[in-house]
């Protein structure tokens, strides 16, 4: 069942929803709300991975497929006058905001998908083009396939209202992977980074 | 129980993910992009779910994300392969 926003925002105030930085504002009495009837605006962050076009043919069973996917790539920090993703190039983008959906009791969990928006879409942009999806219990920013479909050149803004998250309640208590990752500690309890 | 496993990581495609290369003993070297808060890059350390005791095969551990090259986040990793804290 698809949660309204009011009920989004219910999710938030509960913890059932983590957004970080938090969506504001709420009301839709401002011109700038992000939230939609049956979903919450997600932005676009600045950091585009570009993939490079080389002859080779990508194969997913060679080992260090990641690794050859990080060293064929442009890092790109889009700048404010933008960037043009041009007609049928793809690039890789991520939403500002990390979303949280924490493993609850008592049917209290959330799942989500990520869409596009119909503007952007009316301009041939695809934002994902498979595994929409957010699983209860993923703790992240969430990663955008962007794709040019459309015959011209369609300008990315840093901070641009670029995809929409759809709420959804679970039926049931997931059972949770022996580790659920997400939110949980490293091995000396604190951030790796640190 | 959490552990470290010996790896090799390089910068991942996006902010906040490392690109990592990993042995494991039923699968052979796989790879994925872990959250920068599950590794220690400069140590080639990323962390992982121990989810059972070793034996002779191996230690098996649930990753952090999916790896490109099997389809399950449950590997069986080298025993000598893991640090703890």
């Amino acid at each position: 069942m698809i949660l309204s926003n009011i009920e989004i925002q219910k999710a938030i105030d509960a913890g059932r929803l983590v957004i970080t930085p938090a969506p504001q504002p709420r009301s839709p009495e401002y011109a700038n709300c992000p939230y939609d009837t049956t979903a919450v605006d997600l932005r676009l962050s600045s950091a585009l991975s570009i993939p490079r076009a080389s002859p080779y043919t990508y194969d997913l069973r060679k080992s260090g497929f990641a690794t050859f996917l990080a060293r064929n790539c442009d890092h790109k920090v889009i700048p404010e006058e933008g960037y043009a993703l041009e007609s049928g190039k793809f690039v890789l983008g991520m939403t500002i905001e990390r979303v949280h959906l924490p493993l609850l009791p008592d049917g209290q969990t959330l799942a989500a998908r990520i869409e596009g928006k119909s503007s952007l879409a009316r301009c041939g942009l695809l934002i994902h083009f498979t595994a929409p999806t957010v699983h209860a219990g993923f703790d992240g920013p969430l990663t955008l396939e962007m794709i040019n479909l459309g015959h011209v050149g369609i300008s990315l803004f840093p901070g641009m209202p670029v995809a929409q998250l759809i709420l959804e309640s679970v039926v049931g208590d997931p059972q949770a992977n022996p580790s659920q990752f997400h939110g949980q500690s490293t091995p000396v309890g604190q951030k790796a980074n640190d | 129980m959490n552990a470290w496993v010996r790896c090799f990581i390089e910068r991942g495609m996006l902010p906040g993910e490392y690109a990592v290369e990993m042995d494991t003993v039923d699968a052979g070297r796989i790879s994925l992009f872990a959250p920068e808060d599950k590794v220690r890059a400069g140590e080639n350390l990323m962390c992982v779910q121990r989810l059972q005791e070793g034996n002779g095969s191996g230690v098996l551990v649930r990753l952090p994300a999916q790896p490109f090259e099997i389809s399950s986040q449950n590997v069986r990793v080298p025993l000598n392969n893991l640090v703890n804290g």
